[in-house]
């Protein structure tokens, strides 16, 4: 049977060009990048290498690149970062509902220490309204975080008008208000330039586009007050002791350099998968819908509500007929609880509990979107025919 | 592997003689109040196609009602402000979780909401009640009492009346200080007003005066009080029909629930005029009709104003009275300005925040949770749309059924069983193999079966996953209970629907 890969966003396979570019960083060129010695100095020269190829993937300096060991530790340091480095000008920070946990967790975390966090609501599609933010800042508001794009659902923000009112609101009240995204989805996938974006931070993680798990980076606009959250050593700016992750560092330069190039090709090839994908599940099988917005969206994600059934079953039945997808239902140690996301944009209890997620990659094909239609149909048409729920027992 | 890919026994078995419902035995008791258009009722007397209240503050139908044999615990949640509701312990309730955060009042009001299982909850979590949202203007109504053929003398009175300030403030008059004679002959609607509400009784006869053009009758002391009639076996007839009468039987009409806030302010200020009690201190309404006092409470609700609701014995001859206070500082103000009192209050300490209001909820937080052991019928509703209902305390989750077994069962023998599940693979899985094992058992010997006996059979499960294969067996066991309920009226001995200590069996290693 082959097998479909249809959970890109999870993360993705390393591109071999990828590997190829950090297999001599393994054991053959391993030296300490804060070493002055030549072995040093051969790595640091890789490492920095590598920060202007990421850094060109989003119009940043290399030098507002701070290297991390992924998406999550470049939320908690944006965060936490910037929080405690600004405590003194004020306590209160805006959000949305449906971020990443890396974001809500943190949050989370911050008003145990004193801070005071808005949670936006989203409408329908998960969109954060620019007014919305605008109406949330007060005069103690010292950070926003909106998603660049969320995981679940693909609705991508507006977020260079949630930059402007942002600067309004900061150029009326002479105080810097500091706008952080996490952009894990986005980057490398769609265009996502910080000054276009008019964003201060911004979270990437590396194996979301074909680069090696356990490595990320944030971006820190010039001029960004942040504390460090790791201490013990000077790299990175001094703003992450640690000796840096050389081949994954190596790695994401190279999936960098590989996503600037091929991104628009990219677009151009996922988006009408995509939108067959849409539209053919939406007419084959009944009471399905469509989660997120309908245009607004990444160009791999598909985010479908079946009706009766739960979305663990289906991702499991998926997966014995070889097709790997994602559910916003957990039904595990006892707990039943949908996602945070779907509840935000209002789905029920039963219509969040029959999520599945498909994201698309650069290895989908048509082909397996015709197969991946005609599983999911076989599947729901069996679980819909056990469900207590559906109406008529049919 | 293979009972997931192909489960074996799926569907109904529409004239099973045992069905067991597992899952989620989220019920109530029978005397929980439930909020449905125009009265509040218990769970028991709700049938389907009854609206009722959602979690979203709009009427939403009832499609299925649920009666479930239970013993079990029970968990009694007393809300403050509100009162309390007794659910089983699974239920899902509207929520907060502020306990965390136990001393962080201001952190609480930025906490998300959840539907929170009754177990979950705590002392000093937030409930949060929904604002009734539905509104609807009404311009004027028809007056729909015609004149009796016989009747020659009696005075005209218009054909439509305006539902404008006069109307509503006569109405909260007559709910209140009202009575209505309808007997033939004797027809008269007449108001009850103490001798120091003389304002109150001039604005009646003004409103009358304005509104039917009537005269009164008849004003006369008696004791402590002054009474005021007007001889309209039509009007009284009309009054009886939007307000009912007899003091512990009136209501409020619906279309009047739904009316703009702006406009329920004259209907308050004609309520509390006659039944309620304002100082500087402190608001109190007292009334002996249910429906008009759990009516009360939503129009206070609409007007975001924070009270306490209390069940009391009154002394005399009935049975219970409703009182409804108000205290807090800007609610009082707002109650002054709609009765038209002028209060002079000095500003208390400032105490941490116990309730508060938003655009779409009241939150208030829970006073005690009391657990008890239960035995008897408990109670569910399955709510179109909201998928919720609202009790007198707290929004409740109308969750469906995670599984439902079949049996039938002939010489005390299993001859066929089916199941049907809204469950993860885990528990289609084990649903599926415990069908098998118990096809052409013997009832006792299908009550041995064990949700490890199940997991056994398949090959064993993730611990993460053994929670659901204890579905199974419970559903194994509802079906004959049913069963046995049905046949003789009396279910298994010790059965519990939902055994916690199963659980920690399943965990425990």
């Amino acid at each position: 049977m082959k097998k479909i890969y249809l959970d890109y966003a999870a993360t993705t396979p390393v591109e071999p060009k990828v590997v190829e570019a950090m297999r001599p960083y393994h054991s053959e060129k391993f030296g300490n990048p804060s070493s002055i010695h030549s072995y040093g100095q051969e790595t640091r020269a890789a490492i920095e290498q590598a920060r202007e190829k990421v850094a060109r993937l989003i119009g940043a300096k290399p030098d507002e690149i701070v290297f991390t060991s992924g998406g999550t530790e470049a939320d908690n340091m944006a965060l936490e970062g910037v929080a405690f480095a600004n405590e003194t000008m004020g306590n209160h920070i805006i959000t949305s509902s449906i971020e990443h946990p890396a974001v809500l967790e943190c949050c989370r975390f911050l008003e145990t220490r004193g801070f005071s966090v808005t949670y936006l609501p989203v409408d329908e599609f998960g969109v954060v309204s620019p007014e919305s933010v605008r109406a949330a800042i007060t005069e103690k508001t010292i950070l926003v975080s909106i998603m660049h794009a969320n995981n679940e659902i693909g609705t991508i923000q507006p977020i260079a008008e949630i930059a402007k009112e942002i600067g309004v609101r900061s150029s009326e009240s002479g105080r810097k208000i500091y706008f952080h995204t996490d952009a894990v989805q986005t980057v490398g996938h769609i265009p996502a330039n910080v000054d276009e974006l008019g964003v201060d931070l911004l979270a990437v993680s590396a194996h979301k586009l074909y680069g090696p798990k356990g490595t990320g980076f944030l971006y820190v606009r010039k001029g960004t007050k942040l504390v460090s959250l790791i201490h013990g050593g000077s790299q990175e700016h001094n703003r992450r002791g640690s000796t840096e992750n050389l081949t994954g560092i190596v790695g994401f330069g190279a999936a960098a350099e590989i996503a600037a190039r091929e991104m628009g090709s990219e677009i151009k090839k996922m988006t009408p998968l995509r939108d067959k994908l849409i539209k053919d599940v939406l007419a084959k099988i009944p009471d399905t819908q469509l989660n997120g917005h309908p245009t607004l969206r990444l160009p791999n994600n598909v985010n479908f509500s079946i009706n009766f059934i739960e979305g663990e079953s289906i991702l499991l039945n998926l997966d014995l007929e070889g097709i790997a997808a994602s559910t916003g239902s957990a039904c595990s140690s006892g707990t039943f609880e949908p996602s945070h996301v779907l509840k935000a944009i209002g789905l029920s209890y039963q219509l969040a509990h029959g999520s599945i997620r498909f994201s698309l990659g650069k290895h989908t094909t048509e082909a397996e979107i015709d197969q991946v239609v005609e599983v999911l149909d076989k599947v729901v048409k069996k679980l819909r025919a056990m469900s207590p729920l559906v109406k008529g027992g049919k | 592997m293979d009972h997931f890919m192909h489960p074996r026994n799926v569907g109904e078995i529409p004239d099973a003689d045992g069905v067991g419902q597992v899952g989620n035995p989220v019920c109530v008791l029978s005397d929980t109040l439930i909020y449905g258009n125009s009265d509040i009722k218990e769970i028991e007397r709700i049938a389907p196609g009854k609206r009722v209240l959602g979690h979203d503050g709009k009427y939403h139908e009832v499609s299925k009602t649920f009666i479930n044999n239970y013993a079990g615990k029970i968990f009694n949640i007393r809300v403050h402000n509100l009162g309390s509701s007794s659910t089983t312990p699974e239920h899902h309730i509207l929520a907060i979780k502020t306990s965390p955060y136990a001393h962080k009042f201001k952190a609480h009001k930025k906490l998300k909401p959840d539907w929170y299982r009754a177990e979950e909850l705590e002392k000093g979590d937030m409930i949060l009640y929904p604002i009734p949202k539905e509104t609807q203007d009404i311009d004027s109504i028809e007056f729909d009492v015609p004149k009796p053929k016989w009747d020659f003398k009696s005075r005209d009175l218009p054909d439509r009346v305006p539902v404008n300030a006069d109307f509503l403030r006569l109405a909260g008059y007559y709910l209140s200080e009202g009575y209505a004679r309808t007997q033939k002959c004797k027809g008269t609607l007449g108001f009850v007003f103490h001798e120091n509400e003389i304002a109150y009784l001039t604005d009646v006869i003004f409103i009358i005066k304005r509104l039917f053009g009537l005269e009164p009758s008849s004003i006369k002391n008696q004791h402590h009080a002054c009474v005021l009639e007007f001889y309209s076996a039509r009007l009284a007839r009309f009054f009886e029909k939007l307000f009912g009468k007899g003091a512990a039987n009136k209501s409020i009409t619906h279309w009047a629930m739904l009316l703009p806030v702006e406009k329920q302010k004259e209907l308050i200020c004609g309520l509390w005029r006659g039944d309620g009690y304002l100082n500087n201190k402190t608001s109190k309404f007292v009334t002996i009709s249910k429906q008009m006092a759990f009516q009360l409470r939503q129009l206070l609700l609409r007007q975001k104003m924070i009270f306490s609701f209390l069940t009391a014995k009154a002394h005399g001859m009935h049975e219970e009275s409703y009182l409804i206070y108000i205290k807090e500082d800007a609610s009082l103000k707002k109650l002054a300005g709609i009765v038209g009192d002028k209060i002079v209050r000095p500003p208390k300490m400032k105490s941490p925040i116990k309730s508060w209001f938003d655009d779409d909820y009241f939150y208030a937080p829970i006073r005690a949770i009391k657990l008890t052991d239960f035995k008897g019928k408990v109670y569910n509703l399955e709510v179109e749309g909201s998928h919720s209902y609202i009790s007198s305390a707290m929004a409740l989750h109308n969750c469906g059924d995670i599984m439902k077994m079949f049996i039938k069962v002939k010489d005390n023998i299993i001859t066929d069983v089916k199941f049907q599940t809204f469950g993860c693979g885990a528990a289609i899985a084990t649903s599926s193999m415990a069908t098998e094992m118990i096809k052409g058992k013997s009832l006792d010997e299908a009550l041995a079966l064990t949700n490890k006996a199940v997991a056994e059979s398949l090959g064993g499960l993730p611990a993460v996953k053994m929670h659901c294969s204890v579905l199974a067996e419970e559903a194994v066991q509802a079906a004959i209970n049913d069963y046995l309920i049905k046949t003789t009226g009396k279910g298994l001995p010790g059965y519990k629907p939902h055994d916690e200590s199963l659980h920690d069996e399943v965990h425990g290693h």
